[in-house]
């Protein structure tokens, strides 16, 4: 399999194998560890990471380069992340439509899924006029990469990136307050 | 909103962001011109920056944590507390969850603590918490926090609190502490100004309590809030005694985060009295005792009584004496040190009585370390006019003071002198435009009224102003004598007057005096700098202005002269410790250091050093060109940022057009860029600031050699040689243009005249070390591999230099290697990457072009 670089159809593509290795990692980490403590993490950026080298590893797939997973990886961990998220805040402010059952959605606290889907939508009125800020803030925040993988990551230089999280953060953080 | 609008918009931010808070507004008003929406959108994104600290910092990973298995209910964002409105999390504590919420009634920002439920659980301890939270909560005071209600709702038991902008103590402490790992220029302390600010205003709060008859019992940085205006907080009066249970006497005393689990001890008991580790009933004066604690780790970076476990804490405050504070790398006053002694004496009968003697001599050592031998007062608002601002801002918010400066009136025969005495009046507005908190009406403004015989209150009326300054001058050869009042317009009273009979050279001393008289007399709140930036206070402190000059004239003789000129800067700090001048001084012998004074210091240990002493001398005159031009050059060498440099660079001109050393660092900003003519008329310009400095006449050779003007560059070399016969630097690039050229010979020979005149400069031999490599001189260039790598063995030798010699050899994955590693230390060199012309045999490389992008040069 050869995956044109970063396009949506790539994504489109490969978002079932990787959301069903990341789902799967971090399940198996969490049953290691079954009373997962506040301030006990689970990098997101560990978690991406093993789903490459498995995925290297066993499906025989051509990444055009690492970069390029952890583009797409981090993209679908917002995905993920926002879905959960999403779930649960409708499940509580709509009141009935979903039955939320003690699984892993009924366990979001509350603010943070509100939170998280307010972010969300930010990030995608980013994207509309500065397109390299939300990505820097999708592979930061949703995929756990340093600065220097970020900037590998959009062919930039890291103080570039660490530039672009900066505005970005302010305008993110006005949009989410408004 | 268009994505050109937003380029505007996020350039106009960036550049914002890059000054102080005080200088943006007025860099916006020119920067937007008429364009209000583009102000105002970039003003609230700079709000929202300011606000956006912690924003986004919480780790994904966190946040995965708690989608997946963190389930406890807290309150979410729009949900109501009786009529609170929560606006979100501000974190939690040992005394609960802490929220930021809004109360609607009043249109204000408030603090809404839930307190946990060990404490909510028990109906008694409940009761007494309370009643104890209302005593301590009528306790109205600036430096304690505003309890504005004790309540509950919906099950919910809560406290609405004051809500504070700003950080903790114990924040400012960490982050005086990361500054320090990576300097000792800038010790991990506080500054003394500061901690004694902060503890007199914790005495403050200590006293009213105290003489309300409560008692704290659990005073720790914690506890302690910074607001972002200097007023310091005091939290959580009176709510430590009552969590514990009366049934467990032993216990009684111990402060709320202790004591979870009867017997066991958690969270913090380095602050705790003797008294209090002996679970004895306390008064007073156990607060006296931590706020000793909290002095002595302020002055000394640590806390006095420490050990691994929490029971070695205890047994070292009931029976060790602290480490005396002398042993710490800096004079503390004695003063200070016998209060904070006596804070700490084990027994409290010996102790400090009341927190008020604590305060008196607290404030006794400010006022006289505030005002040095009958000097001019510059160390920072007086006493008096602080307490004064104090008082005004219990009543409620005021308005800022506002003045007019009229021109002087001319007393004297000679009409040529009305430009002196408009002079005199502008440059008076000029320096008071400088502070914040002080509206002054324009110049043109101003002086429209000239020569109108109109009354002071009319005036007052018409420019919209609550005070005057008017005046006069009488000029009579060089002698001089100025007249000046202010005056309120309200009731035309004369708040100030003065006469002035000096001589002309004085004028300067005349117009500073009238500007602070101003500031003292309409109670102006200074911000932290604006003093100094008020004057060119620099030329005041002569000891300390010398020493400041000597340690200049030993860095420009760099490399050699490097540790001399720190010696000096080091002294002038130590006569003076907010001379900024000094400050900045020191961060470019750092930024020396770390980029060609090879084998003292590598960049990482150097350039950080050198940040923290350019900012220490901007947070003390933000309108330092020299602080400015420091910051520079580590942008660019250390941090790769190159908007970030070009930007202070311009700061650098705004203040001083003609500082010579802005225009020398700009030409190398220049050359890194590939903007080769752009940077030969930086140098040009230094070198007609500075004919005769060896590297105004070295580095344009230097540039000229990266432009590929070998010729030039060599032309330049013999001109520099002549004036500087026994410096290197000519002979060096010399070398290095004649190898381009393919005069391998010469160059050699060139190279022969380097190494007489400099034994151990790394980058010396690295050069000719290229150069036998190039030569056809492997074994040559190969020993000097080995030579360099032995003395890596005991110092920092750049790796730059060894991918240069292995550039030479054709060894194009050693070359890659060594820079790659450069890239890691952050090499200074690197930012030369774009023009070096030795390592043009790598630049069709991908990894070169890799290189490029990660430091930022790849247009």
């Amino acid at each position: 399999m050869h995956i044109p670089n970063g396009s949506e159809a790539a994504l489109d593509r490969l978002a079932p194998l990787i959301y069903e290795e990341l789902h799967r990692l971090a399940h198996r980490h969490m049953r290691r560890e079954p009373r997962y403590q506040r301030g006990h993490t689970l990098q997101t950026s560990a978690l991406v990471n093993e789903a490459y080298l498995r995925l290297i590893d066993q499906r025989n797939v051509r990444w055009q380069n690492r970069a390029q997973f952890f583009s797409i990886a981090s993209r679908l961990m917002r995905r993920i992340l926002v879905d959960h998220a999403r779930a649960h805040h409708y499940a509580k402010r709509g009141g009935g439509a979903v039955k939320v059952s003690l699984d892993e959605a009924a366990l979001v606290t509350h603010d943070r899924a509100a939170e998280l889907v307010a972010l969300d939508n930010a990030l995608t009125s980013l994207a509309a006029i500065d397109e390299r800020s939300s990505r820097v803030v999708e592979l930061g925040f949703f995929g756990g990469m340093s600065v220097e993988e970020t900037a590998e990551a959009l062919g930039v230089a890291p103080v570039t990136v660490k530039r672009d999280w900066s505005t970005a953060k302010a305008w993110l953080y006005r949009a989410m307050k408004a | 909103m268009k994505p050109e609008r937003w380029k505007q918009i996020d350039h106009l931010l960036r550049s914002a962001l890059a000054r102080v808070p005080q200088e943006r507004s007025a860099f916006l008003a020119r920067a937007c011109g008429d364009d209000e929406l583009l102000r105002n959108e970039v003003e609230s994104l700079i709000a929202a920056h300011d606000d956006a600290n912690n924003f986004l910092n919480t780790p994904m990973s966190q946040l995965a944590v708690d989608f997946l298995v963190n389930g406890r209910p807290r309150l979410t964002t729009g949900q109501k507390i009786s009529h609170y409105k929560i606006i979100r999390s501000l974190g939690s504590g040992g005394m609960g969850e802490v929220y930021l919420a809004e109360d609607p009634r009043l249109g204000r920002k408030i603090a809404l603590k839930l307190l946990p439920d060990y404490l909510t659980s028990d109906a008694n301890r409940l009761r007494r918490f309370e009643q104890e939270a209302r005593a301590a909560s009528l306790l109205n005071h600036p430096n304690i926090i505003t309890v504005y209600e004790i309540g509950e709702a919906d099950g919910h038991h809560f406290i609405a609190n004051e809500f504070i902008d700003g950080i903790t103590l114990r924040e400012r402490l960490t982050e005086a502490r990361t500054a320090a790992d990576a300097s000792t220029v800038i010790s991990r302390q506080l500054k003394l100004s500061e901690t004694l600010d902060i503890a007199l205003q914790m005495a403050e709060a200590l006293v009213a309590a105290h003489e309300a008859g409560i008692v704290h019992r659990d005073i720790k940085p914690e506890n302690v809030m910074l607001r972002r205006d200097g007023y310091v907080k005091v939290l959580d009066f009176g709510l430590a005694k009552s969590t514990v249970v009366a049934s467990e006497p032993a216990a009684r005393d111990v402060p709320t985060q202790i004591k979870t689990t009867p017997g066991v001890f958690m969270g913090t008991v380095e602050y705790m009295s003797p008294e209090q580790a002996r679970g004895l009933p306390v008064d007073t004066r156990t607060d006296i005792w931590s706020l000793g604690v909290v002095l002595y780790e302020m002055i000394a970076g640590h806390i006095p009584f420490a050990g691994p476990s929490t029971s070695d804490i205890l047994a070292s405050i009931l029976e060790h004496e602290p480490k005396p504070l002398t042993n710490a790398d800096r004079t503390v006053p004695e003063t200070l040190q016998f209060i904070i002694e006596k804070a700490l004496i084990k027994n409290r009968e010996e102790r400090y009585h009341t927190s008020r003697e604590l305060l008196a001599d607290l404030r006794r050592l400010k006022e006289r370390l505030a005002t040095p031998e009958g000097g001019l007062s510059i160390r920072g608002a007086t006493p008096s006019s602080a307490q004064k601002l104090r008082a005004q801002t219990a009543e409620g918010p005021q308005l800022s003071p506002s003045i007019a400066v009229l021109p002087f009136v001319n007393m004297s025969a000679d009409t040529e002198n009305e430009y002196f005495c408009d002079g005199l009046a502008e440059d008076i507005i000029n320096a008071l435009t400088k502070i914040e908190n002080l509206y002054v009406v324009a110049r043109t403004s101003a002086f429209s009224l000239k020569d109108k015989d109109i009354d002071v209150r009319e005036i007052g009326r018409r420019l919209d102003v609550a005070n005057v300054l008017e005046g006069s001058v009488r000029k009579a050869g060089n002698r001089l004598r100025i007249t000046a009042q202010l005056i309120s317009v309200k009731d035309g009273y004369h708040l100030w007057s003065e006469r002035y009979d000096r001589e002309l050279e004085d004028v300067f001393a005349i117009q500073d005096e009238i500007t602070l008289a101003i500031v003292d007399n309409l109670e102006v709140k200074l911000l932290r700098g604006e003093r100094s930036a008020l004057l060119d206070r620099y030329r005041y402190n002569l000891e300390a202005y010398n020493l400041y000059l000597k340690g200049r004239h030993y860095w420009s003789k760099r490399p050699t002269g490097i540790g001399r000129a720190i010696e000096y800067f080091e002294q002038a700090i130590a006569k003076d410790a907010n001379y900024a001048l000094a400050y900045a001084g020191l961060a470019d012998c750092y930024n020396t250091l770390g980029s060609w004074e090879n084998g003292v210091l590598s960049p990482s240990e150097a350039m950080p050093k050198a940040k923290a002493a350019a900012e220490t001398a901007l947070a003390l005159d933000s309108l330092l060109a020299e602080a400015h031009t420091s910051l520079a050059y580590g942008n660019m060498h250390y941090d790769w940022d190159w908007s970030a440099a070009e930007a202070r660079f311009q700061r650098a001109f705004d203040i001083n057009p003609n500082y010579p050393t802005a225009h020398h660092w700009r030409s190398h900003y220049l050359t890194a860029r590939g903007r080769a003519e752009d940077s030969f008329d930086e140098s040009k310009k230094f070198l007609e600031l500075d004919p005769l400095d060896l590297f105004a006449n070295a580095h344009l050779a230097w540039h000229y050699l990266f432009a590929r003007k070998y010729d030039q560059a060599i032309e330049q070399c013999w001109k520099s040689r002549e004036l500087f016969p026994d410096s290197f630097f000519p002979a060096f690039f010399s070398a290095l243009a004649h190898e381009q050229k393919g005069m391998l010979v010469e160059a050699i020979a060139e190279f022969e005249n380097v190494m007489k005149m400099s034994t151990n400069i790394t980058f010396a031999k690295a050069g000719l070390g290229h150069l036998y490599a190039v030569s056809g001189e492997k074994i040559k260039a190969e020993s000097i591999i080995a030579e360099l790598d032995q003395i890596s063995k005991a110092r920092y030798v750049p790796s730059y230099d060894f991918a240069v010699i292995h550039v030479g050899l054709g060894d194009k994955e050693g070359a890659f290697a060594w820079l790659e590693k450069a890239y890691r230390e952050h090499s200074t060199w690197l930012a030369y990457l774009r023009v070096e012309p030795r390592l043009d045999p790598l630049r069709s490389d991908s990894r070169f072009t890799d290189l490029l992008r990660r430091i930022d040069l790849l247009q």
